[in-house]
């Protein structure tokens, strides 16, 4: 068991969190429990209301003279009845005796689902409803015989399943946020200014002069420091004397409040965006969609060189605040685009915001951590970007279904000035550190890595088709397929925080398996073909195992990144020359990271076209097919190259 | 393809009545709209007043126009034209109203063979009832400049939107006509059908009426030409607009019921007053009212028939008349039942 699993601090964290958790279960399962006690009723009554709309009519046939067992016409009755209400499953008219007509079941299936026994019957059914294999069956009689109205039961309560999900998804966010805050709140008020005092400590111990500076906790911990402060005399300003310094672990907050408010509109955008390019741009909807998904990926790889430049000037808060600034600018202009050329200009400025606050958050990294420190800072940094992914879409998509997709764009402006503001608390007084910037992609860079054709190979046969496939399917295709099929923005977001937890669990893991096989290719290979096989199957899945499908090819698409992302990372660093390595900077990895963040804004405009001619489910497929033949390709090209058994440094 | 498919552009409210042009319904009170003046109108009809004269007279009652409406009856009687044209000559009326093909060619003329010795040219006309003006002659070609003293309106739903009322109710691949080939606005509508049946995937089986010895078309001969026609294959009669035919209705949906073959109208009185089983038709009172409209604009907006477009109405009304569907065991369908008018 790890050892911070004893580290009392720790332990609290998660006994809060988990009490924070278990309250807000408790609310929501109690708001769970009493709408399905005011909705079931509510479903019944519906279901009763739509047999009876069909009762009358056949009534009405009837008594016009027309024989029940010749009745013409019932197929377009259940067709008309459907169509307001696709949950309903069957409709047939018996004439007391036997099925005289069936519409969505044979008769021999609806007479073994009528002769079977009923489940129990629930609170809220009319008398003439029963619950029997897994339908709401609503029986009215005839003039002549009866009706029967099936509604799919678990459809009927899917409203309440969603609702509990929703819940569920609001809990998880919550809870994680709160996690986030208290891990801060602790570490800024307890952690960091008993370790100063520690050290202090230590010093004295050891014989060696020490100052304290009084801390801004509160409490216990800031009379122990005064007094210390006292005995030790004035603060000096050595190293100990920065206690507004921001810890490093404020970079998980910090990056987690970012792209959260850029990935809420996750789920939804291509919709968005494709209801505003039809109504106003005079553009093909589906490519003009295509191109305000990609543009953001690529103005973000843009903005980024552009960042790294501004960051000696402004050092990395007021870059953060001016970055989180445009971004609420761009978030804010995005939900109130009122045409096409607006939102994809919003779009952009978003996109700058981004990139800018990024490049900020490497920047603190680069000053909190030195060489011995900089992974975990990094892992960091990943670790709140990687939560956010999670959340964001599945927040942003139950807030887009319960107010409205412009109401999310504006909820995610106010995060993102949200992360201004907490932005400029933590980084208030920090020191500057000119020397060392986040390293971004220069012109040298380019130089260095065109000179390396196996780079070419690793760029053009895996980094850029994992790339497409993840922006042209996850960002677009997925969502423009499944809203099409009538899914709710809050099911795609769901959909897609599958992909996060895929990658933030199987993550670790996959890299641990990479590092053991050494054979690098081989596991970039497989994890192309893990992605990519599953979308091949797209035109075959049947319209009602639409989403576990969908759940099964973001799980492995996720699932397939995750190993290749790690393998290449290794592969490339390799291909990076000592020196380079040793001063913590590979060219080739940057010029792939540029290529692949720019690249992945083509996914999106590519699998446009793609949907507009052979519908997104032909597109699936063939972004799966592309994905596959480069894997084939990029296996027959890298299987001569040797082994090279990575250095493990420890 | 499935029968709902077939009624798209035909059940929007085919149960409902639009005219093209708000009429009474708008209007909520008649208040005089002609400052005191009374036009005169004379009615020149096929076979005396019909319920479209009742519909033209309550609407001009409504839009406030008072008139003495003179009326003159030809009583079937075509040769009787002549003495009215001198009589309206004399009389000058401020509006000649005319029913039906027969009557309105005969005061007004084909557009390519005005006589002035002959015809109307200096009195406003307003004719109603004609199935096909176009087919008929009354309305000069498209591109051709609209007749100045002439305007009116048609009873007929569009040929397509007939075709997709019959599919809707059966399936038809065979559709039988009697008709009588001596009528102008019978073979219009004919040379249509012909046009229509390759794109709409039917088959037409003509049966002309034959003549007697008098030279007259010869109604006993009705029964046979079914029979025939049922020997043949026919799925459903179809009765367009047709005098003849049309005064022969009991001896032809008659002699349909017991070859066992239903027939369809284009027109409310075969479906009203005798056996066709289905109808897509425009009430005849509808239509009254739609001429009474187009009257309100030559009397009292002033303007000149030529720039008063001639058009037919917008929706009709599916009829069914249920005891010959029962009785032939051809029941229509809960969609039907749902927009259709049943006649019991």
């Amino acid at each position: 068991m790890p050892r911070r699993f004893f580290d009392p601090m720790f332990q609290g964290l998660a006994i809060a969190t988990l009490a924070l958790a278990a309250a807000l279960a408790c609310v929501s399962w109690l708001t769970m429990a009493s709408s399905t006690q005011l909705l079931l009723p509510e479903l019944a009554r519906t279901a009763l209301a739509e047999a009876d709309q069909g009762r009358a009519k056949i009534d009405a046939a009837v008594e016009l003279g027309i024989p029940v067992d010749r009745m013409v016409g019932v197929d377009w009755l259940f067709d008309s009845l459907k169509e307001r209400d696709p949950d309903i499953a069957f409709l047939a008219v018996t004439d007391g005796k036997k099925v005289l007509f069936s519409e969505g079941m044979t008769g021999d299936a609806l007479e073994r689902l009528l002769d079977g026994p009923a489940e129990p019957s629930s609170d809220g059914l009319a008398p003439s409803q029963s619950l029997r294999g897994g339908h709401l069956v609503t029986e009215l009689p005839l003039r002549t015989g009866s009706i029967y109205l099936g509604h799919n039961s678990d459809a009927l309560f899917k409203p309440l399943f969603d609702n509990l999900v929703d819940a569920g998804v609001i809990v998880l966010v919550s809870c994680l946020l709160a996690f986030e805050v208290m891990l801060l709140v602790v570490v800024l008020n307890v952690v960091e200014p008993a370790r100063a005092v520690a050290r202090a400590l230590r010093l004295v111990a050891s014989g060696e002069a020490a100052t304290l500076a009084i801390p801004r906790a509160s409490g216990w911990i800031r009379s122990l420091a005064s007094r210390l402060a006292g005995l030790l005399g004035a603060p000096s300003t050595g190293s100990d004397a920065s206690p507004r310094s921001a810890p490093l672990v404020s970079i998980r907050l910090l990056a987690f409040l970012f792209v959260f408010a850029e990935e809420l509109g996750r789920s939804f955008m291509p919709i968005y965006a494709g209801e505003i390019a039809a109504s106003t741009s005079g553009l093909d909807a589906n490519f003009a969609t295509g191109v305000v998904v990609g543009l953001h990926m690529s103005v973000v790889a843009l903005a980024m060189p552009f960042a790294t430049l501004l960051y000696t000037r402004l050092g990395k808060a007021r870059l953060y605040a001016a970055g989180a600034v445009i971004a609420t600018i761009g978030l804010g202009g995005t939900g109130l685009a009122g045409s096409y050329w607006e939102l994809l200009a919003w779009r952009a400025v978003s996109a700058i915001g981004y990139g800018t606050t990024y490049i900020a958050c490497q920047g603190f990294v680069i000053e909190k951590t030195n060489s011995t420190n900089r992974a975990s800072g990094s892992a960091m940094m990943v670790g709140g970007i990687t939560l956010a992914d999670i959340c964001g879409p599945a927040f942003g998509g139950v807030l887009a279904e319960r107010f409205g997709q412009n109401e999310t764009f504006v909820f995610a402006a106010l995060v993102a000035a949200l992360s201004a503001v907490v932005a400029a608390w933590l980084m208030a007084g920090s020191r500057r550190s000119p020397d060392e910037r986040p390293r971004s992609v220069t012109l040298g860079d380019f130089a260095v890595a065109l000179a390396n054709r196996r780079l070419a190979v690793q760029m053009i046969f895996a980094a850029i088709p994992a790339k497409l496939l993840l922006t042209g399917f996850l960002y677009y295709l997925l969502p423009v397929t499944l809203i099409g099929n009538g899914w709710r923005e809050a099911d795609v977001g769901r959909i897609l925080m599958v992909y996060g937890v895929v990658v933030l669990l199987g993550g670790p893991w996959l890299g641990r398996l990479t590092d053991r096989r050494q054979n690098h290719a081989a596991v970039v290979t497989l994890g192309l073909f893990l992605s990519a096989l599953p979308l091949l199957a797209a035109p075959i899945v049947p319209q009602a195992l639409t989403l576990p499908a969908a759940i099964l090819m973001v799980a492995a698409l996720g699932s397939g990144q995750a190993m290749s992302i790690s393998a290449q990372t290794s592969m490339v660093v390799d291909m990076a020359s000592e020196a380079d390595v040793r001063q913590g900077h590979a060219p080739e990895l940057t010029v792939m990271r540029f290529v692949e963040r720019f690249g992945g804004g083509l996914g999106p405009m590519i699998a446009a076209p793609l949907s507009a001619s052979l519908g997104s489910v032909g597109a699936i497929a063939v972004l799966g097919l592309y994905a596959c033949l480069s894997a084939l390709a990029y296996a027959g090209l890298t299987a001569r190259w040797r082994v090279m058994p990575k250095e493990i440094v420890p | 393809m499935r029968r709902r498919d077939l009624l798209v552009g035909l059940c929007t409210g085919a149960a409902g009545l639009l005219i093209g042009r708000p009429v009474s319904a708008a209007t909520p009170a008649a208040t005089p709209a002609t400052g005191g003046r009374r036009f005169r109108i004379a009615m020149v009809l096929w076979r005396g007043e019909t319920d479209a004269e009742a519909g033209f007279r309550r609407e001009l009652s409504a839009l406030g126009i008072e008139a003495d409406i003179d009326v003159h009856d030809i009583a079937r009687n075509l040769d009787q034209l002549p003495a009215v044209i001198a009589d309206l000559r004399r009389s000058k009326p401020d509006l000649v109203y005319a029913w039906g093909t027969g009557v309105t060619l005969g005061l007004v003329g084909r557009w390519d063979a005005v006589d002035p010795a002959v015809h109307l040219t200096d009195v406003p006309v307003l004719f109603t009832m004609v199935s096909s003006p176009r087919g008929a002659g009354i309305q000069p070609p498209e591109g051709q400049p609209p007749r100045p003293n002439v305007t009116g309106v048609s009873h007929i739903a569009p040929l397509p939107a007939q075709i997709n009322a019959i599919k809707a109710f059966l399936p038809m691949r065979r559709l039988g006509v009697v008709y009588n080939p001596a009528e102008t606005n019978s073979l219009a509508n004919l040379s249509e059908l012909r046009a229509l049946a390759p794109t709409a995937g039917f088959q037409l089986l003509e049966a002309p009426v034959p003549t007697d010895a008098d030279g007259q078309p010869d109604a006993t001969a009705i029964p046979d030409l079914v029979a025939d026609l049922g020997r043949r294959g026919a799925d459903i009669l179809y009765i367009g607009p047709d005098n003849f035919v049309g005064a022969n209705r009991d001896a032809l949906t008659g002699a349909g019921i017991e070859a066992g073959i239903p027939a369809f109208t284009a027109t409310e009185l075969e479906i009203r007053e005798s056996q066709a089983m289905i109808g897509l038709v425009s009430r005849y009172a509808t239509v009254g009212q739609f001429a009474a409209d187009k009257a309100r604009q030559v009397l009292v907006d002033g303007k000149s028939p030529s720039s008063i477009p001639i058009e037919t109405l917008q929706r009709f009304s599916y009829l069914v008349r249920l005891p010959v569907a029962l009785r032939l065991g051809r029941y229509p369908s809960l969609q039907l039942i749902d927009y259709a008018e049943m006649i019991r």
